[in-house]
């Protein structure tokens, strides 16, 4: 066995051609001091740690008259095992390692101590790949840091070059140590400063307010969330005791619970405190305060964070003082999505239909399309009001005036049900119904004596000149008053159900014709000139009752609305599949601030009464009611001071057929 | 109408009020009709199965037996189908028009009604029944 130790052997064991020449014993200290100066000296000026991988790769490739080489420094993991990153190479080729180089590292680091390969004489080389190999290992503090190895080397490796580059390993050694050192000190502050920073952040950006409270009870640090709670001035603190920030009612109380606190430690932290507290310009501000302590060296701190909560609990007052006025509602109200569900039903809904989640359980049967209808309807148009009848809790039916109302927003499409119970108020209408229809009748019949009576006493010959103008006088009055309660009992009548009503063929021209031949008269004497053209042929399926009431409005307040010498024209045509009546007089005229409400019961116009015309201001509010009752409408024109048009438009008996 | 005075027709005249019985009475014996005058459905029914009648004025608003109710048993109980019967009423509505015909009256009149207008009626039945 060759003594692969033993240098004065060296000579012996090397061929001639491959002997050390004379230059390795030329290799002193000195040229490797000058190395390492080198190293140092660029590490330093240039602060570069691949200068220093660069330079020592170079001066183990020279010393060791090496074509090829590398550096890999080794970082260990938390659990010592390492991991290998190239830091200089100059290998040739494509760079990558040959797999028997990686082994020979593998033994290295392994070891911890120079391996030497010289083909030449250790025919052991397991493969061809690389003609000679010198690994050393960079050790510092008894750690490995990095490995050097070198290849194609002019000579063979000398054993006695690890002994010589020893002094460059260990400084290259040190500061690889002192890097890797000062890297992980690098990450761990910028950690710290990291944390630090992050921790300043949500101090400093947390929507929560935020007050650290020193050992005597004093304000020492404010987030800018607490400031503008509180009302504190930006910039530093002044030493505000935490008592000046509460409501004086609770001041002692608080003070009592900071010293303690501060002095003893708080057992866990308390969250969730609702404290009334004071703003520094003495404003009132409700808290909901949460304690902890935080120790820094020997000082106990509090840590206060607070939250404003005036506003949420303001809006929880105002929405139970909501809930309350919707619960005190007489009205049913509801709401819901426009799929059906229903999300909330006050009081009064509960009690008027019972306990439901659906809108169509709300509803009979017979009302559900209607009430669909009337959704669509709310939908397109934002809001429907009608009659609709509700299921009761016990299954009766509640009639009721509703209003739908829609609101589309982000959350949906919903709905909004305002209903109020109309049966005391059908009940009253009932009542109040039968009453004029009563008194109605029980008026007429003394009225028919009345007027009868007269009659005989005008036919006879007892009277004299001026005993038949008071007759006479008697007798319009009386008339007056027969036509008053006629047009309240019709008002009474109109309002009953369709089953009242006397449906049959009605020849349109004719009644407007028996309307013309009873106005004829008081329009002659009163001097107007009354036209007409009836000549429609028109049949009309209606109450024939109703119907010339409404003719015998229309046409005879034409007549009492136009003064004398004016003119009342009457014309009927066919239009489309309605019947036209038109009435045009040279009257008064209709004021347009009035033209609205004409057709309201009692209202007569500004007109009507300075110019004294007598009426009871029923007369459109019946022919709107007939013509509407009929399927038809009604249209008013109509200029101040020239005259009025009125038109009914009605639907032909035969339109749909 | 001087056929009808020389036979003397006869008007039966039902109605619980006093002077409109009376006035209706007047009118009829000014133009020479006779007259036969009760308050109420039961006396009209007796009236009816001992006297002759040619028209009847009925009040729809009688007490106990309304109109209506006489009316029905004229023509049903008492078998009287070609009997003229004038209604006379203060309800309008169309369904109590229709009641009323449905009842078997031959005309209806509406209150207040015009002595002379009923006069009328009277006369032209007597006439389409002559």
């Amino acid at each position: 066995m060759t003594d692969w130790y033993d240098v004065s052997n060296l000579e012996q064991q090397v061929p001639a051609r491959h002997r050390a020449p004379a230059w390795f014993e030329d290799q002193t200290a000195p040229d490797i001091l000058a190395e390492i100066v080198n190293v140092q000296r660029e590490y330093v000026r240039q602060g570069d740690p691949q200068r220093m991988w660069d330079l020592l790769l170079d001066a183990a490739l020279r010393t060791s008259f090496s074509a090829r080489g590398f550096i890999c420094e080794i970082e260990w993991s938390d659990r010592g095992i390492p991991s290998l990153v190239t830091r200089s190479i100059a290998w040739g080729g494509d760079g990558s390692l040959h797999p028997d180089v990686g082994l020979l590292v593998s033994q290295v680091i392994a070891t911890d101590e120079p391996v030497f390969i010289n083909p030449v004489e250790d025919g052991a080389l397991p493969s061809v790949g690389i003609d000679g190999f010198m690994g050393l290992p960079l050790v510092s503090a008894d750690r490995l840091v990095a490995v050097i190895g070198v290849s194609s080397p002019a000579v063979p490796y000398d054993r006695r070059l690890a002994g010589l580059l020893q002094p460059l390993l260990s400084t290259c050694a040190s500061i690889v140590e002192a890097l890797q050192a000062s890297a992980s000190r690098d990450r761990a502050v910028s950690e710290l400063r990291s944390t630090a920073s992050f921790l300043d952040a949500v101090f400093e950006t947390a929507a929560m307010g935020i007050v650290v409270i020193d050992e005597e009870g004093r304000l020492q640090k404010a987030n800018p969330a607490a400031r503008e709670v509180l009302g504190l001035p930006a910039g530093r603190l002044a030493p505000l005791p935490v008592t000046c920030l509460v409501d004086r009612t609770v001041a002692a109380r608080v003070e009592r619970f900071v010293l303690r606190a501060v002095a003893r430690g708080v057992n866990r932290p308390l969250s969730n405190l609702v404290v009334p507290g004071r703003r520094l310009d003495g404003a009132p501000v409700l808290l909901e305060v949460s304690v902890s302590e935080m120790q820094v060296g020997v000082d106990r701190n509090l840590v206060i964070v607070f939250q404003n909560i005036t506003e949420r609990v303001e809006a929880q007052r105002s929405l139970a003082k909501a809930a309350e006025v919707l619960d005190s509602t007489p009205d049913l109200v509801a709401w819901g999505s426009t799929d059906g569900s229903i999300d909330y039903l006050n009081r009064a809904g509960r009690s008027m239909v019972g306990p439901r989640i659906a809108f169509s359980d709300l509803f009979p049967d017979s009302d559900l399309a209607r009430f669909w209808g009337a959704v669509e309807q709310a939908v397109d148009h934002g809001s429907w009001s009608g009659e609709l009848t509700l299921v009761g809790q016990g299954g009766n039916p509640i009639p009721t005036s509703m209003v739908v109302l829609h609101q589309a927003s982000s959350e949906g499409s919903s709905i909004a049900l305002l209903a109020r119970d109309l049966t005391e108020r059908h009940e009253l209408d009932q009542i109040k119904d039968a009453f004029v229809s009563n008194v109605s009748h029980e008026l007429r019949t003394p009225l028919t004596s009345i007027l009868g009576y007269l009659e005989l006493l005008e036919e006879g010959d007892d009277l004299t000149g001026s005993q038949r103008d008071l007759v006479a006088v008697i007798h319009r009055n009386g008339d007056r008053l027969l036509h008053l309660i006629g047009q309240i009992l019709l008002v009474a009548s109109l309002d009953r159900s369709e089953s009242d009503r006397r449906i049959e063929a009605v020849n349109f021209d004719e009644l407007v014709r028996e309307v013309l031949a009873t106005v004829e008269v008081g329009a002659i004497q009163k001097g107007i000139r009354l036209r007409w053209d009836v000549e429609s042929g028109a049949v009309l399926q209606t109450d024939r009752g109703e119907l010339l009431s409404a003719l015998t409005n229309v046409i005879g307040n034409a007549v009492k609305f136009t003064p004398s010498g004016g003119e009342v024209a009457v014309t009927t045509a066919r239009s489309g599949s309605d019947v036209c009546l038109d009435v045009t007089d040279t009257g008064i005229g209709i004021h347009p601030a009035d033209l609205e409400r004409v057709t309201q019961r009692f209202y007569r116009g500004g007109l009507a009464r300075t110019n004294e015309v007598q009426g009871t201001g029923l007369g459109l509010a019946i022919v709107e009611a007939v013509v509407q009752r009929s399927g038809g409408r009604i249209e008013i024109e109509s200029s101040v001071g020239k005259g009025t048009t009125v038109k009914l438009l009605l639907p032909l008996a035969d339109r749909d057929e | 109408m001087n056929e009808v005075i020389d036979s003397m027709p006869r008007v039966l005249i039902v109605d619980d009020d006093a002077d409109l019985r009376r006035l209706v009475d007047m009118r009829l014996r000014m133009s020479g009709l006779e007259t036969v005058l009760v308050a109420d459905g039961a006396s009209a029914l007796e009236v009816l199965t001992t006297q002759s009648i040619d028209v009847v004025i009925l009040d729809v608003m009688l007490p106990e037996m309304d109109g209506l109710e006489t009316c029905r048993r004229i023509r049903q109980d008492l078998g009287l189908v070609d009997l003229t019967i004038i209604l006379l009423t203060a309800r309008v509505r169309g369904a109590d028009i229709e009641a009323g015909l449905a009842a078997g009256a031959s005309q209806y009149l509406v209150k207040p009604f015009s002595p002379r207008e009923l006069l009328g009626r009277v006369v032209s039945s007597l006439e389409a029944a002559a």
